[in-house]
């Protein structure tokens, strides 16, 4: 129905620019950060890095409106798989003597590594799909819950395959501010023809009145299962480059604080767009990097507070209490970042083109229950 | 096109329709009209496939349906459009449209559809861009039509259709249910109003707590008194 090219210029425009705007922001902050120190990078980096993630976890929860408290477990998944596949051979027989030969052996570079990666998460993500979305979504992020608690489990007993609890080391540290922006700009484009796609369009109408997405058609139990599959894969590439970037990993890292901030980054945002993801994932990243230097102390001309460990927690948690209070659609509300903006239809222009005045939707129904039925005399 | 048998459905212990039969052929227009609470809207949805039925039979377009969703009747040409005007408020309206039109599989004529659409709507057009939850009332109504015939009914059930609108869009509505019978389509129209019904259907059933009452034309009930008693609730 909508080919770009038959569009005037401006419309044009403004399809495109919810893609557009979040890429050339991220973009700017990148380069300008190049210019700073390398602790300020690295808090950059960190923000890519919760970017990917958090841009996967809206392909499904914001397009389908369900909650998930689970995703965190394909970062898991993708950390460790990705772990398993790049770290030096002989650093592995050493560290894990008993893998299973083809692991033992798998020695490949770091792109290959975050595609299997991805497409392992992505495999289980869709046979826990297939069964998790048959539930009502009330169900949905607890089941998820449910996942994340055996993945974790599975992970600190695991002993041949993670090292349980201990840490995994030796993961080769190509996480850099380069690679990082590289997958934020993929996800970035690939949640965007998403949204725009048919299975994204389902999802939204469905998101937005299930009893109507049905009635047109909607197999709305097959939409989410793509959206979840599809999600899973980008969170995996998130926790692959978590694992790069620090060179050793373990279970906790993958756990309920991660779970936790990256829901915030997205909620505080505004879940239902791809640009809320964007702008949640920045504040949050600058907020929590003040409050860990203020967890050390702060002295401002002479006043101040000594070291307050959890600060940053409780202030995520803070702002996120604000947010789902004051905002609760998110700092962006919900909408896409459209440029350039489009003129409200006029009011004269509206009541000409249907010709009389109607009564708003909302409240309808009330109005004619309580007035008689019609009645035939 | 339709043959309903013996339907019942029930919510729990309370039982809704007991036990109906109807029938509605190619091309035609038929009411179902009742008061508040006849069973109407239970019968629409039981057919289009959101509740189950206790017991009956239903054929639709000469196949026998059991246990259907309502998302593979729809693909059958079943189009149920639900009662108080379901749209999807915060996408746009065109994405509404493209949302129907992704439900049909062949991409053939889509064009043309579209075409009909906005000769029966104008207002559509003009709104394409904006958000379906921005529109009024009689709009709204319009574009769930528009997205039902989108859909390709063979049998398009519409839930209340002039729910809640003022009265010169109930005219309205009523005039587009009457172009669409023109253009051939088969309609099941459940309606509280029963003398606009009664104008524009070819026969109609009048329902009273959960069971047909009467059947027939629009001249032979409305000389017998079994709708005014239907609405009124007084014996016949």
């Amino acid at each position: 129905m909508t080919r770009l090219a038959k569009l005037p210029r401006a419309e044009a425009m403004r399809t495109v620019s919810p893609l557009l705007g979040p890429a050339l922001l991220v973009i700017a902050l990148v380069v300008l950060s190049t210019f700073t120190s390398g602790s300020t990078q690295r808090a950059v980096t960190n923000g890519l890095i919760s970017l990917v993630i958090v841009i996967g976890l809206y392909m499904f929860v914001g397009t389908s409106g369900v909650l998930s408290f689970g995703h965190i477990g394909f970062a898991a998944i993708g950390a460790y798989t990705s772990a398993l596949l790049t770290i030096p051979l002989a650093v592995k027989g050493a560290l894990l003597p008993d893998l299973p030969g083809f692991l033992a052996n798998a020695s490949m570079d770091g792109t290959s590594a975050a595609l299997i990666a991805g497409l392992v998460a992505a495999i289980v993500a869709l046979f826990l799909g297939m069964a998790v979305m048959r539930l009502n979504e009330i169900s949905i992020p607890i089941a998820l819950l449910s996942f994340l608690v055996i993945v974790n489990v599975v992970a600190s007993n695991w002993e041949e395959l993670t090292r349980g609890t201990g840490s995994m080391i030796g993961i080769p540290r190509t996480t850099g501010l380069g690679s990082a922006l590289a997958w934020v700009l993929v996800a970035l484009v690939a949640a965007f023809l998403f949204q725009q796609s048919r299975t994204g369009l389902k999802l939204r109408g469905a998101r937005e009145d299930e009893p109507a997405a049905r009635a047109a058609g909607i197999n709305i139990w097959r939409e989410r299962v793509i959206a979840f599959t599809a999600s899973a894969f980008f969170v995996a590439i998130g926790g692959n480059l978590i694992a790069h970037q620090l060179g050793s990993i373990a279970p906790v890292a993958f756990y309920l604080d991660l779970t936790f901030t990256t829901l915030a980054m997205l909620i505080i945002g505004g879940k239902n767009c791809l640009a809320g993801a964007v702008v949640g994932t920045f504040v949050v990243t600058a907020l929590a990097e003040i409050l860990r230097h203020a967890e050390r102390g702060i002295e401002v001309s002479g006043i101040g507070f000594g070291a307050t460990p959890g600060l940053r927690q409780v202030g995520v948690a803070l702002v996120m209490l604000a947010c789902l209070a004051f905002r609760p659609a998110g700092i962006t509300g919900g909408r896409e970042f459209v440029f350039p903006p489009r003129r409200r239809p006029k009011r004269l222009a509206r009541e000409s083109g249907t010709g009389e005045v109607d009564r708003p939707a909302s409240g309808s129904s009330l109005i004619s229950a309580a007035s008689p039925p019609n009645q035939q005399q | 096109m339709l043959a309903v048998e013996d339907l019942a459905v029930s919510y729990g212990k309370v039982t809704a329709v007991k036990g109906i039969s109807l029938r509605v052929g190619e091309g035609e227009l038929v009411g179902l009209i009742g008061a508040n609470g006849a069973g109407k809207s239970t019968t629409l949805l039981t057919l289009s496939g959101v509740l189950r039925p206790d017991r009956g039979n239903i054929v639709f377009d000469g196949k026998k349906l059991g246990r259907r969703t309502p998302e593979s009747l729809v693909r059958d040409g079943l189009v149920l459009v639900p009662e108080g005007r379901h749209v999807f408020g915060r996408l746009t309206v065109e994405e509404n449209l493209r949302l129907a039109a992704a439900a049909v599989r062949s991409s053939a004529g889509k064009a043309e559809d579209l075409e009909r659409v906005f000769e029966l709507f104008p207002i559509l057009r003009e709104r394409l861009r904006g958000y379906a939850g921005r529109l009024s009332g009689g709009e709204q109504q319009q574009l769930a039509l528009a997205r039902a015939l989108l859909l390709r009914p063979k049998l398009l059930l519409l839930d209340e259709p002039s729910l809640g609108l003022a009265p010169l869009l109930v005219d309205r509505v009523f005039d587009t249910v009457d172009t669409l019978r023109a253009d051939g389509a088969t309609i099941l129209l459940v309606e509280q109003n029963a003398s606009q019904t009664l104008a524009i259907a070819d026969r109609c059933y009048v329902m009273q707590a959960g069971a047909i009452q009467a059947e027939g034309t629009a001249s032979e009930l409305q000389s017998s008194d079994v709708v005014s008693s239907a609405y009124l609730g007084t014996v016949v």
